[in-house]
């Protein structure tokens, strides 16, 4: 068996056991209005949290497991996904036909989300978070345990070798997970899998503009998977024009053009097995189902299984939730001055509760493992943090304060368009004129995932300050990307729901010159 | 201001264009030359450094000596490399899994960057194992601390040693391999 064929048979009984949970959670009375696609993107998400864990809580609390014991839990997640294919009724079509514009949107859509699949089976896991942060800890939940003393064995005078041991388990508990039906470890079992944290946000995005316009809500999807930061961080040649060039024909095909030295195939840990895909697209998930719970309860559960998805699957994920709870508390306190809340209450609660319970075997075992290399609660203590601000750091052989180099490096990556296309300078401005006018940015749904997204760029900024990394080498890594990378969907999500106002009733592309086609697109003057 | 937002949404999306266009000449490439090829062959054309041949080398000697349920201390015996590129015994706990891989100070040696350079440090300084020579008080407290260790490293059965020079260029310079502290042929490397 392939590794590829391995991975979607693992893919197929997370689809199942996120199915049958989703049947139990989703109210019948929304989801049958919701499509088809977004009921197979959420069943399957819940299923890649809920599953690893499961093997993850297996392994904690009887050792490695058997390929029996696996393979049998993905093949009854098959069956229970089948045993409530119609618990959640039938599925709403999409009235609304593609053609010109729409049409261009949808099949871009459809060829990046291919491209993803084919970039993230295409190659080994190579890179080296993914292999060293994670797939070696895959290596050890399979064969050895959390017994062994391999993850707490580390801060005595002899120990084994491990970086980031604090690290979650999602990703190694994924690699596990396809490995199962190969019958041995293999950390590029899970890698076809990774496709869908890509695609996964792309769906719920345009669900979350479920108000608006068909092109509307394309063009929230597709500003999110259009980044390239997806697919590749390492440009195809050092200099701007020339990786411009290498993107439209290929390294080969531009150093044929232009010669000269340097060129080079393009590559990112996104695809390859990276957290921070991962991150992106719970956290998204999390917020798009908080947004909702005022509608369906069940909602809110499904938010709390993604938000644990998100600090599973990396220490950001945390501070990420922590800055989600601020959020909403924000939102909730300017209720009276907004007139309608940001969230409902007893959804964020709930999801709280569900996403504790979900990481709880891992927060429990955290517990035990020594912090060796950064341990961020105790270095965010307000008064470091203000010392950290104005100490000065060595950044490429001089000293200056880190608030400067940080600084610095933000704007870079904000204005960095091979990397991002535009979407910080379109979410900065979005973000000063929806706080210029927050009720307006809450009628649109822009409110809650614009103050996630500067929330996150706050914590991270923060992390960066305090950290006790070597700036200019963390720079070199793809750091602050792969961070921003985390809150990019929301960020997608937020720009377009503040810029296209939600329309009444359904929209029709066939008729584009219509007075309420052209009052879809009102926009923020 | 809205035709603004326009353009600049729809320049946003337009330079979707290169990540397209760029991963269908990647996915053209791959269907030309990797599609099909093994896992090591593929990881060979990344040329990074723990698939670089020189490392791979080194990890197919020891893995025709050590058993499968060996423990191997890796010990830095020289070389002035600071900047943690020569810390090769990263790449080596997982290249040679399922045998354990052990340092001493294990949260200096996998910690952050600034941590290194007190690993060697506290190898060089105070262990000697570069063998510069220690003062009288330091020759007792090096005394103490190898005693502590050797108790440690029996008990987790660490019975392999990796003795090493500190080289960024090439993976475990001057290598030599000891068991039980006697030194042991290092193996072939097949053709």
């Amino acid at each position: 068996m392939t590794v590829e064929l391995a991975g979607l048979m693992a893919g197929l009984g997370c689809l199942g056991w996120g199915h049958f949970v989703l049947s139990f959670l989703g109210a019948r009375e929304v989801w049958p209005q919701r499509g088809c696609l977004e009921r197979l993107t959420t069943a399957c998400l819940l299923g890649l949290v809920l599953v690893p864990m499961a093997l993850y809580l297996g392994v904690l609390l009887a050792g490695p497991l058997p390929v029996w014991a696996g393979d049998s839990l993905l093949g009854a997640g098959v069956l229970a996904g089948l045993l409530r294919l119609r618990a959640l009724g039938p599925v709403a079509s999409c009235s609304e036909r593609a053609h010109g514009l729409t049409l261009v949107m949808l099949v871009s859509l459809v060829a990046l989300g291919l491209l993803a699949f084919v970039a993230s089976s295409a190659a080994p896991v190579h890179l080296f978070d993914p292999v060293f942060h994670f797939a070696y800890k895959g290596k050890i939940l399979w064969h050895e345990g959390l017994a062994s003393g391999a993850f707490t064995d580390l801060d005595g005078s002899v120990g084994r070798v491990m970086t980031h041991p604090s690290y979650p388990p999602l990703v190694p508990s994924l690699e596990v997970m396809g490995s199962f039906p190969l019958g041995d470890f293999s950390a590029s079992a899970a890698r076809v899998l990774w496709a869908l944290f890509a695609i996964a946000p792309a769906v719920w995005i345009a669900a979350a503009l479920e108000d608006r316009a068909l092109r509307v809500r394309l063009a929230g999807a597709l500003l999110w998977l259009s980044l390239p930061i997806i697919y590749y961080y390492r440009l195809p040649h050092a200099a701007p024009m020339k990786a411009v060039v290498g993107l439209l024909f290929g390294p080969d095909g531009a150093a044929g053009v232009l010669g000269g030295e340097g060129w080079r195939g393009t590559d990112g840990a996104s695809l390859d097995a990276g957290g921070d895909l991962v991150v992106a697209a719970f956290l998204c998930g999390a917020v798009v189902y908080l947004g909702r719970a005022r509608r369906a309860a069940g909602d809110a559960w499904i938010a709390g299984i993604f938000l644990a998805g998100a600090i599973l699957a990396k220490n950001e994920g945390l501070a990420l939730s922590a800055v989600l709870v601020v959020a909403l508390g924000i939102g909730l306190g300017a209720r009276r001055l907004l007139k309608m809340p940001v969230a409902s209450g007893l959804g964020a609660v709930r999801a709280l509760g569900a996403a504790l319970v979900v990481s709880a075997p891992w927060l429990v075992y955290r517990g035990r493992i020594p912090a060796i290399d950064e341990s961020y609660p105790e270095l965010m203590q307000p008064a470091h943090v203000l010392k950290s601000m104005t100490a000065d750091r060595f950044f490429e052989g001089q000293a200056e304060p880190a608030l400067v180099t940080v600084l610095r490096e933000y704007f870079l990556t904000f204005t960095d368009v091979l990397h991002w296309n535009l979407i910080w300078p379109l979410f900065v401005v979005a973000l000063f004129c929806a706080l210029a006018r927050p009720r307006r940015a809450l009628e649109r749904g822009a409110l809650l995932p614009l103050l996630v997204v500067a929330g996150g760029l706050v914590a991270f900024f923060l992390i960066l300050v305090v950290t006790p990394w070597h700036l200019g080498r963390l720079f070199t890594t793809g750091i602050p990307d792969r961070l921003f990378l985390q809150v990019a969907p929301l960020a997608a999500w937020g720009v377009v729901a503040w810029v296209f106002a939600p329309s009444l009733g359904s929209s029709s592309d066939e008729d584009p010159g219509s007075a309420r086609d052209e009052a879809l697109i009102e926009v923020e003057a | 201001m809205t035709r603004a937002w326009h353009v600049a949404v729809a320049a946003s999306l337009a330079l979707g264009v290169l990540p397209l266009a760029s991963g269908l000449h990647s996915a053209r490439l791959f269907f030309a030359n990797k599609a099909g090829a093994s896992e090591a062959k593929q990881l060979e054309s990344f040329k990074l450094p723990w698939t670089q041949p020189a490392f791979l080398e080194m990890v197919q000697r020891l893995d025709a000596v050590l058993p499968e349920d060996a423990a191997l201390l890796c010990t830095p015996a020289g070389g002035d490399d600071r900047t943690g590129k020569s810390r090769w015994f990263l790449f080596l706990a997982d290249a040679l899994y399922p045998r354990r891989v052990y340092v001493r100070k294990p949260a200096f040696a996998s910690g952050t960057l600034m941590d290194y350079p007190r690993w060697i440090d506290f190898h060089f300084d105070v262990l000697d194992t570069d063998e510069s020579g220690l003062g009288f008080t330091s020759l007792r407290a090096r005394k103490d601390v190898l005693r502590e260790d050797a108790e440690l490293l029996a008990e987790r059965g660490v019975d392999w040693e990796l003795r090493f020079q500190l080289d960024p260029a090439q993976p475990f310079a001057g290598a030599v391999l000891l068991h039980d502290g006697e030194p042991v042929e290092l193996g072939e490397v097949a053709p």
